[in-house]
């Protein structure tokens, strides 16, 4: 039986306060496996980017319970949570978040910044060549994002959560600003990612060439699960 | 996250942030600029007071006012407090023997002699000690029409005392020559080739011969041509000699070599030869003036027409040196010179004897001069010589140093609100910055940074601005202190004490401004800081 690397119990959140208060997420319950590759689906709103954040340790203000990696995020402390999301977890956005005053070598290189240890700075910038390099992008190495394309920019933004080899990518509407040929190669690279180095990839994405590329597929509605898909089946 | 990693991220957000920067920087920097000049400016003017005006280490030691109306043989008072044994511990060995007859002495005499002296040089507190001895007697100088080129002879009325000659430094031809270089703040010499001050003894100046005029006789050596029964009223060094006026008419003599002060110099430099046109003693002229020599009227006045119990007397004074150690507004003369003068125009009895209240003006000091080994030492010092029954000169020293203070003080003041509303524009500054920042706060968190991360990044960016913005403003002080020195040098008539420069600046206070800056620019950017920390990466991600 695959074992479970990320597990949300009965999460609930909500948003505002007081009369206005809104909650978004009810009672979402969710297993994923080591390897797995999930997509999210659902429309704006429905509450896919919340539970994204929540896996991710971004946020830690809902009810319930989040596990990642064998670890209960919401008993984390800051340090703690800030060490699991640079070691465990990679961040892929949709619009790319690169910082834009620094070259790509050194927006793959960030997270090794954040790193508790000493890295020699030699390592770190062999470190993020060698990754640059395994996504086509050796002539890109000192070159500013502002000097990229849309695909570029987001192959190095994949770059960088791949920079610590993490188990876990979650993507974000990931193929929102590509086009649909740069978004093709952007899913491959993921199924290879999956395939190649077993990482466990949760992807957010209301495209449903994304949806059915991934091998199960849940479907988000108003904060609740409605749909869970397995294999690269249509969305309803 | 390491030094090394910060700094380099902090390095990029600088240069990306510099315009911004640099206009939150002006203020800063205008305050550090501001702070190290004021505070430059008071240390270099508290210098020149302290070392050259009223020097911190000198202390001069008179005798208590009532001390006037008492007489040698007082007895004393039930009820004074009696001198510590401690105070008369030899060589500062706490358990040495202690002066009986000293302490005894001290009991029933309060005025300045040998003995005080001696007592005075063995505190550890002392690192020169010497005495004084006023003129009792008025005295008017005259003279200097050929060597400051005037009309008349200039005539003014003149105070006097007399020093050791032994506490001077008497300098050799080299030295002089080497000496008369220097700037006047660091000069050795007191007294210069080939001038000497010493008590010239009278058999000496029976050597010189005779003479029927001024040439006839050595350099810097006078002849003698007038007939005036005050010259030689009494010997030199034969006081029970008596009177020998007759045989001095046409001789060659040595004139009462006398010093003037630095302090004396500077005002007849910054004020008096301005207002007269009279030449100034500059460093090249100095020289020039050494040798100078002026008839001087002893128990003359040109203020009060009190008769002295005695006929004047006249001597010839010359200008042999200039010391930090001469009475600042008047001429310092040899020691016995002064005793001898005293004593002449004591009051005498009937029989031709001085009165015993008179007799101390000649055989006790008017003061001893005493140099301390350091600041700290000044208060203890003082408390021994409370416990002598002595007190110390009035220099005003202690008014004038609080002035400089509270005025230095009043422009640090200022500087620091500039600095102060400085610090409140880098927050405000910070505070745009890290709005604009939000998005790449919350991809940090996200690759792993956490709240402390992000506190570091920008109180670290701040402190480097900081250091950047104090080293500015540290030149830029530097700079106008050295302009503000070429004005004063180059356009600013001549001032007494008009200092080499205005300003000065010690290790201190360049890390005090440097550190400074740091500071007040982690304190603007502090807050912020904080602020920035507490962003929720899922809110700071959020799409603006």
């Amino acid at each position: 039986m695959a074992e479970a690397i990320i597990s949300l119990t009965k999460v609930n959140k909500y948003y505002g306060h007081g009369g206005g208060r809104q909650q978004v997420l009810h009672d979402v319950t969710l297993t994923i496996n080591h390897g797995d590759f999930i997509s999210i689906v659902g429309t704006s709103g429905s509450g896919k980017t919340t539970l994204l954040n929540i896996v991710g340790g971004l946020d830690r203000r809902y009810d319930g319970s989040c596990t990642v990696d064998g670890k209960l995020v919401e008993k984390l402390d800051d340090k703690r949570l800030a060490r699991l999301r640079n070691e465990t977890l990679g961040f892929v956005f949709q619009s790319f978040n690169l910082m834009e005053h620094l070259t790509c070598w050194e927006n793959v290189a960030l997270s090794a910044f954040f790193q508790g240890s000493n890295i020699p700075s030699g390592q770190v910038y062999k470190r993020a060549v060698e990754v640059l390099e395994r996504f086509g992008l050796h002539d890109k190495i000192h070159s500013h994002p502002a000097n990229l394309s849309g695909g570029q920019k987001q192959r190095v933004a994949i770059a960088r959560a791949l920079y610590n080899k993490p188990k876990i990518l979650l993507c974000d509407e990931p193929t929102g600003n590509l086009d649909s040929k740069t978004g093709d190669d952007v899913i491959e690279l993921f199924k290879s990612l999956n395939r190649e180095d077993g990482i466990t990839l949760l992807v957010i994405t209301h495209e449903e060439r994304v949806s059915r590329a991934t091998d199960r597929s849940i479907q988000l509605e108003d904060g609740r699960i409605v749909s869970e898909n397995t294999s690269a089946a249509p969305v309803k | 996250m390491n030094f090394h990693n910060v700094i380099k991220l902090v390095r990029k957000n600088i240069r990306r942030n510099s315009k911004q920067l640099l206009v939150a920087s002006i203020g800063i920097v205008i305050g550090l600029w501001a702070f190290s000049l004021f505070l430059s400016f008071g240390l270099g003017i508290t210098n020149v007071v302290e070392g050259e005006i009223f020097p911190w280490d000198k202390i001069e030691v008179i005798p208590p006012a009532t001390n006037l109306e008492t007489s040698r043989s007082r007895a004393p008072e039930s009820g004074d407090e009696a001198c510590d044994e401690n105070d008369f511990y030899i060589d500062g060995q706490p358990n040495g023997t202690v002066d009986q007859d000293l302490a005894l002495k001290f009991h029933k005499r309060r005025f300045l002699d040998d003995d005080v002296v001696q007592l005075i040089r063995r505190r550890p507190e002392v690192r020169t000690a010497y005495p004084k001895m006023k003129f009792t007697f008025p005295a008017v100088a005259e003279g200097g029409q050929e060597e400051l080129h005037l009309s008349s002879p200039l005539r003014t009325e003149i105070f006097a005392d007399g020093i050791e000659p032994h506490t001077l430094k008497q300098c050799d031809e080299a030295a002089t020559n080497e000496d008369l270089e220097r700037p006047r703040e660091i000069r050795q010499c007191d007294v210069y080739h080939p001038f000497k001050f010493k008590d010239y003894s009278q058999d000496e100046d029976l050597e010189l011969g005779f003479c029927e005029k001024h040439g006839d006789c050595d350099k810097y050596v006078f002849c003698n041509l007038e007939e005036a029964a005050t010259l030689w009223v009494f010997p030199l060094n034969k006081p029970d000699a008596g009177p020998r006026r007759e045989s001095f008419h046409k001789r060659c003599y040595h004139a009462v070599p006398v010093l003037v002060s630095t302090y004396l110099l500077e005002l007849w430099n910054g004020s008096i030869a301005p207002a007269h046109g009279y030449p100034k003693l500059s460093k090249s002229t100095l020289s020039t003036f050494l040798g100078l020599s002026f008839e001087t009227y002893l128990g003359l006045s040109m203020f009060s027409s009190k008769a002295q119990t005695v006929p004047p007397i006249t001597r010839r004074f010359q200008l042999v040196g200039i010391s930090r150690k001469a009475i600042p507004l008047g001429v310092t003369a040899p020691l016995s010179y002064a005793a001898r003068f005293n004593d002449y125009f004591a009051t005498r009895d009937e029989a031709g004897d001085v009165l015993d209240k008179e007799r101390e003006k000649s055989e006790t000091y008017s003061s001893i001069v005493v140099r301390v080994n350091s600041k700290k030492q000044i208060t203890s010092f003082l408390a021994f010589v409370k416990k002598l029954g002595f007190t110390q000169e009035d220099t005003n020293a202690e008014t004038v140093g609080l002035v400089i203070l509270f005025i230095t003080g009043i422009l640090v003041f200022i500087s620091f609100v500039i600095v102060i509303i400085a610090a409140i524009n880098i927050a405000n500054t910070y505070f745009m910055i890290i709005s604009e920042r939000r998005r790449e706060i919350g991809i940090m968190r996200a690759i792993g940074a956490n709240r402390g991360d992000v506190r570091a990044i920008f109180l670290a960016e701040a402190a480097l601005l900081g250091f950047l913005d104090g080293a500015l403003g540290l030149v830029l002080g530097w700079l106008t202190a050295r302009f503000v020195d070429w004005v004063i040098w180059n356009v600013v008539p001549e001032f007494p004490f008009k200092p080499e420069t205005a300003f000065h600046f010690p290790m201190w206070l360049v890390l005090s401004t440097v550190i400074f800056g740091v500071a007040f620019c982690v304190l603007g950017a502090l807050f912020p800081a904080y602020k920035a920390a507490k962003i929720e990466p899922s809110e700071a991600l959020l799409p603006q």
